[in-house]
């Protein structure tokens, strides 16, 4: 009865957690592998909102990188340009896409070169939730096969791209 | 008669999306002679006049490199971490693509032209380039050198440095430049780059 009465309990913490981390999700969250020695990359995601209200993401940081920046990229007359963005809103129950060609995380001064396979944890930031955090993985790209979950990365490597050292 | 039936061909392919008009570069008005949503063909290719600049082996790259081989180029920097890596990737893709017909790759060539000369060279535009294809080819010189062939295709850019600050954007042209076997500005590709139609537009052109 005890044992039964403490794995109750775990299982209460365990559901309990689960709930209260999820009312922000971070779905498809991948990071580009930039070609060696470059400064600035790029991260993707969709970022899902399951609260009643707006939020508003500011920011973001990570250990992996000097600093972080929100970005917008936009063609307009036939030119690219990006525009950094103060702030995005991702709507209450509803979510904000962070893409190619698209807004991004511009991911600034790497303290190392990322490589496929590699994993780097970015923090998301709001101005009225707390803190968000999530696993990017490091992926070769254009992003065309970003919703592609269930490939593996032997895949990957061979319809993505070749990897030349 | 072959061109006509390739020409017929091209319409049927490009089906509604044909259309008589106008690139305007400039003051410079270039006919259509065909477009749709992933192609733009000249009606006249413009012959280019010389420029020199500099590959990524710190190579003369000049007009001659542009003759004998379809070209197809793409302006930005290597500090752009989302639109450019995106682009070459995609280009990547296309060379797939083209690799996969009988041809291959063999007449055609892929220029990264970098419009960022105070932080890119050609050290750094071998490591971008040959990251993303071992083919692709990485030129850039300074300001009026690259001028000296942006200008002649219409691309635009804009450099938006700050004094004593490194962390700059870049603005310039989104599209991928055609130029074909004789040095001519043939044409151009704009986003969004989708690898197989714009592999099989390539096919039908090589044979106008």
């Amino acid at each position: 009865m005890k044992v039964a009465n403490k794995l109750l309990g775990i299982i209460f913490l365990v559901s309990a957690s689960a709930v209260s981390a999820s009312d922000v999700e971070i779905e498809g969250a991948w990071v580009r592998e930039a070609p060696p020695g470059m400064q600035m990359l790029a991260g993707y995601m969709v970022v899902e909102n399951k609260t009643g209200k707006d939020l508003v993401m500011t920011g973001a940081e990570s250990s992996a990188f000097g600093s972080i920046e929100l970005h917008h990229t936009m063609i307009k007359d036939g030119m690219a340009s990006m525009v950094q963005q103060k702030s995005v809103t991702i709507p209450a129950h509803g979510k904000f896409t962070f893409e190619p060609k698209g807004y991004h995380l511009m991911l600034m001064k790497p303290v190392k070169d990322l490589h496929q396979g590699d994993k780097v944890k970015i923090t998301l930031q709001f101005s009225n939730h707390k803190n968000v955090a999530g696993s990017f993985p490091v992926r070769q790209g254009d992003g065309s096969m970003m919703h592609h979950h269930e490939m593996n990365h032997k895949e990957m490597g061979e319809h993505h791209m070749d990897h030349h050292n | 008669m072959k061109k006509i039936l390739i020409a017929i061909a091209i319409t049927a392919l490009f089906g509604a999306g044909l259309w008589l008009g106008m690139v305007q570069q400039r003051g410079e008005q270039l006919e259509i002679l065909m477009q749709d949503q992933v192609v733009t063909v000249l009606k006249t290719p413009k012959p280019l006049s010389e420029f020199v600049l500099e590959d990524q082996d710190r190579k003369k790259f000049d007009l001659s490199q542009l003759r004998g081989k379809w070209s197809l180029v793409f302006f930005g920097y290597t500090n752009c971490p989302d639109i450019c890596p995106t682009t070459l990737a995609t280009l990547n893709q296309l060379h797939k693509e083209l690799a996969k017909n009988a041809k291959g790759t063999e007449d055609v060539q892929f220029i990264f032209v970098s419009v960022d000369p105070g932080r890119d060279n050609s050290d750094k535009l071998k490591r971008y380039v040959k990251y993303f294809n071992k083919d692709f080819i990485g030129v850039t010189g300074d300001k009026e050198e690259i001028a000296g062939l942006a200008g002649q295709l219409g691309a635009h850019y804009e450099v938006l440095e700050k004094p004593g600050e490194k962390n700059y954007g870049v603005n310039h042209t989104a599209a991928i430049f055609i130029i074909d076997k004789k040095g001519r500005y043939f044409g151009l590709m704009s986003p969004p780059l989708n690898p197989s139609a714009m592999a099989s537009r390539i096919e039908l052109i090589k044979q106008l």
